[in-house]
């Protein structure tokens, strides 16, 4: 029997199971209601089978079996009902033929069924937490499919030679370790708020993504649809639901905004679509427009355009005439991206993009020439504040931040040179992890084709183009001030510098062993994992000491502009222009980048 | 089985590689094709795995239409069809059996070759395939450290470990010293014997081809000139293939064997 009929049984169990739950939820209701009690719980109870019912059928339907199958016996409903259970000789008639959608897609749609029917049915948290456990269900149900279907194909006769060499140790893989560790840190984000920051990610991303892995080699008219039935369906989470579900302000403003621009976007896409069917092109224009829309909103509230409507902007009644502002800031960099498909001059939306982004910085660091003129007459003064460093202070008997702290809750905030090691670290991991895929596709030798190039390269550079700082003030206005901030900030800093390292990396490597994987009739990324990956692990490693260097320096900028961690006791101090604990700061920092740097210096030479 | 029915081959250049090639290739059989440089010879064994697409008539492979299939059918056809190359084309920087073991990546799902957890029985034939071109003891050296004619042998046991029908090996010895490539041509010589495996090599000069090959396909400029018994083959169809006279170095090595 094939994975996917093992798979496809599974699920059709999962949905029995789902239509067991609801009615027992609709039975426990009823009683309590009869009973006068609050039927709140089994209330939860029905959601959970509802929950596993659609999610079921969501996977029943995308794993219905291929042509082959059906076109023999399972036409009606009906047969399609009964098909889990036929007898095994049909699946073999079908082998080769079931699986019509790829693992990934089931995966990633189940997760999405999971994410928005929690979402919707209970709450947020149970959305992602459904997401999570429905994603991870699947992955694990497809791996130990596939491990239960293997079949042993060697000659037991076989005689090894005596020539064959021990088996060494099996190198232990830095994957389930870096697994574990990121899984740590993903639960311990879950636990906290971080997830708003991607909302938008996954229902944008995640929709263009499996729309473009099904339309495996053009994006055709039905895609099309279905990229805009996402779209129509996220403006309505953002401007509906969103509203009566959000307390944070600020990530629900920047995502409504994004939401909102989505229509626009595709539509955009539609025309440059006529134009010229690259899909590259267009899903760049969605993605980029969107963007736009998830930039503008933290842009203009730095601009204070937005100040004297804070008091209602709580109740999300209405947002004035700002709305206006946000729209013209949205539009006109819309505006550019179109303009750009459209000629193909990509240099117009990045021209846009980086003026937009400079006036933004410049405007939110109050960095303007005249400033910078007349605030350079104080230096002096401070200097002479500065001596001596306070030590007393710093190491003494100020935040204990120079403790290591091992208590994963209150003291995190407590210590904040612990929370610039921390963001560095976690960061680091997850960027240079999310560069991987990122930098492959970037690359014209290992990118599944030209417009899977395109799109990634766009992404790369439009994410690289954007400064750290930036990214800090994004995060720090989208999901509030604090070292949630500047991990998130970090994360797309360290990601861009590694996916364009490893990217001119991978353009570099020997593409012959690539053509040779491909000619045993490999996919994709199982050829590039074995034929790409060796070539260029060690610089990748190389890479990543270098970038959590950068990223402990710069999450101690970070902290400044309200990232949390040390920065933030810094930018505390400097207020009260308590410039000898400043100073004092400032020396103990250096003294441990510098030593973190010798030690990752060290090991980087001794790898490439 | 591999037929080829007046295919053509026109690179997006527009120049015409193959034209109006017609063969059949029987299971089990060694075929040794020659040709001058840019005759032709890596197209015609590219059409038959689909790298190259024919862009008229047709090519089939075990009864599979090669032209026009979809990446699907491909990597099935390709799964079957082993292939060797004049470069060897090795991963360097990792170890032998990791090489060895890319030739069970269309037989392995895909977490496990992503994640480099290969199923034992996998490693098993890929060791297997090492032991039947003598290389097995070297299986945990990283490939970079072997000679040349080392690892074209594990080049060969990469395109063994995918349990092939087809073997294609585009010009195997072109790199490597005379002494090599005898061994390296004997190794496939009996592969092909032993295990019935249908076997094309593209070879440039025919003194190689006189010694390890019955049947000899000629290409000249995209046209197959000869096909037929190597023993057949006369100063009239060497120029045929070669556009010049049959001079004692071409049929030195053939000789001495
Ligand atoms: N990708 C390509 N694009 C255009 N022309 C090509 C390409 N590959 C090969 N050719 C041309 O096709 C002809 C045949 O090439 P090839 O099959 O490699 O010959 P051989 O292997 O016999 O040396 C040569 O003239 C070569 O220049
Ligand atoms: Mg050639």
């Amino acid at each position: 029997m094939s994975e996917t009929a093992k798979l496809y049984r599974f699920f059709f169990v999962l949905f029995l199971i789902g239509v067991v739950i609801v009615v027992a939820g609709i039975f426990g209701s009823i009683t309590s209601a009869l009973a006068e009690r609050r039927g709140h719980l089994r209330r939860k109870w029905f959601w959970l089978g509802a929950f596993f019912w659609i999610f079921a059928i969501a996977a029943l339907l995308i794993m219905k079996p291929g042509p082959a199958a059906q076109t023999r016996r399972h036409r009606g409903f009906q047969e399609w009902i009964r098909h889990p259970f036929e007898r095994e000789h049909v699946w073999a008639e079908a082998a080769g033929t079931t699986s019509r959608v790829p693992k990934t897609v089931s995966v990633i749609t189940v997760a999405v069924v999971g994410f928005v029917t929690g979402w919707l049915l209970i709450d947020p948290v149970w959305g992602w937490t459904l997401a999570i456990l429905g994603g991870a269900g699947a992955t694990v149900i497809l791996m130990i499919a596939s491990v239960v279907g293997e079949r042993v194909v060697v000659d037991p006769d076989y005689q090894p030679s005596e020539r064959r060499p021990p088996t060494p140790r099996r190198s232990v893989t830095l994957l389930p370790s870096l697994g574990i560790v990121l899984a740590g840190f993903g639960l311990g984000g879950l636990a906290g708020d971080l997830l708003w920051g991607i909302v938008w990610g996954v229902i944008g991303g995640g929709a263009t993504v499996a729309a473009l892995i099904v339309a495996k080699e053009k994006v055709d008219y039905l895609d099309m649809g279905i990229l805009l039935a996402g779209a129509v369906a996220s403006t309505v989470l953002t401007t509906l639901v969103l509203p009566g579900t959000f307390e944070a302000l600020s990530a629900n403003l920047s995502l409504r905004m994004a939401g909102a621009w989505i229509p626009a976007g595709v539509a955009a896409a539609f025309v440059l679509w006529r134009k010229s069917p690259s899909p590259a092109k267009a899903l760049t224009m969605v993605l980029g427009w969107t963007g736009a829309g998830l930039l503008a909103l933290p842009a203009i509230v730095s601009w204070d355009v937005l100040k004297p409507l804070e008091s209602t902007i709580g109740d999300s009644s209405g947002l004035g005439y700002s709305y206006l502002f946000i729209g013209v800031t949205v539009g006109i960099m819309g505006g550019a991206f179109l303009l750009s498909g459209l000629t193909g001059l990509n240099v117009v939306a990045t021209v846009s993009t980086l003026a937009f982004m400079s006036l933004y910085a410049g405007a939110q660091v109050g960095f303007t020439i005249p400033g910078l003129i007349s605030n350079f007459s104080n230096a002096g003064e401070i200097g002479k504040l500065m001596w001596p460093p306070d030590f007393d202070w710093a190491i003494g008997t100020g935040q204990w931040w120079w403790l290591p702290s091992w208590d994963f809750g209150s003291e995190l905030r407590a210590n904040p040179l612990m929370e610039t090691f921390r963001i560095a670290i976690v960061a680091c991991l997850i960027g240079v992890t999310l560069a991987i895929p990122l930098a492959l596709r970037a690359s014209k030798i290992t990118a599944i084709r030209g417009s899977d190039y395109w799109l990634n390269k766009g992404i790369m550079n439009v994410i690289r183009t954007i400064p750290d700082l930036f990214w800090a003030m994004i995060f720090a206005t989208s999901v509030g001030i604090g070292p949630f901030a500047g991990t998130l900030a970090l994360i797309f800093f360290s990601m861009a510098i590694m996916a364009k390292l490893l990217s001119e990396t991978v353009d570099a490597v020997d593409p012959r062993p690539i053509e040779a994987a491909r000619a045993t009739g490999s996919h994709h990324w199982p050829a590039i994992r074995t034929s790409v990956w060796p070539q260029v692990l060690p610089n990748y490693v190389a890479y990543a000491l270098y970038i959590f260097e950068i990223n402990i320096r710069a999450s101690v900028v970070l902290g400044i502009v309200g990232a949390g961690g040390i920065g933030r006791v810094l930018e505390a101090q400097r207020s009260f222009f308590k410039f000898d604990r400043v100073l004092a700061i400032v020396l103990v920092i250096f003294v441990i980048v510098f030593l973190i740097e010798q030690v990752s210096v060290a090991l980087r030479r001794r790898l490439v | 089985m591999i037929e080829f029915e007046n295919a053509d081959v026109t690179y997006p250049g527009g120049f015409k590689a193959l034209s109006n090639v017609s063969l059949k290739i029987n299971k089990g059989e060694l075929v040794v094709i020659v040709g001058l440089s840019g005759a032709g010879k890596s197209t015609l064994l590219r059409a038959i795995n689909g790298f190259v697409p024919i862009t008229a008539g047709s090519v089939k492979v075990n009864g599979t239409e090669v032209r026009g299939a979809s990446q699907a059918t491909l990597r099935e056809l390709r799964g079957g069809i082993g292939m060797i190359f004049q470069t060897f084309n090795l991963v360097y920087r990792t170890s032998v059996i990791n090489n060895a073991l890319m030739g069970r990546l269309s037989k392995v799902p895909r977490w496990r070759s992503m994640l480099g957890v290969w199923p034992a029985a996998d490693r098993e034939i890929a060791l297997q395939s090492l032991e039947r071109v003598e290389i097995v003891e070297k299986a945990y050296i990283r490939a970079s450290n072997l000679s040349g004619g080392q690892q074209q042998r594990v080049g060969i046991a990469r395109a063994l470990a995918q349990q092939p029908q087809i073997l294609l090996a585009d010009e195997p010895v072109a790199s490597l010293d005379p002494v090599t490539s005898h061994t390296v041509m004997r190794d496939l010589r009996r592969i092909n014997r032993d295990l019935g495996i249908t076997t094309i090599i593209n070879l440039h000069f025919l003194d190689l081809a006189r010694s390890y090959g019955r049947r000899l396909i000629g290409l000249r400029d995209g046209e197959l000139v000869y096909d037929g018994d190597i023993a057949d083959v006369d100063d009239e169809t060497f120029r045929g293939i070669y556009g010049r006279a049959v001079t004692p170095d071409d049929l030195k090595e053939g000789a001495e064997l």
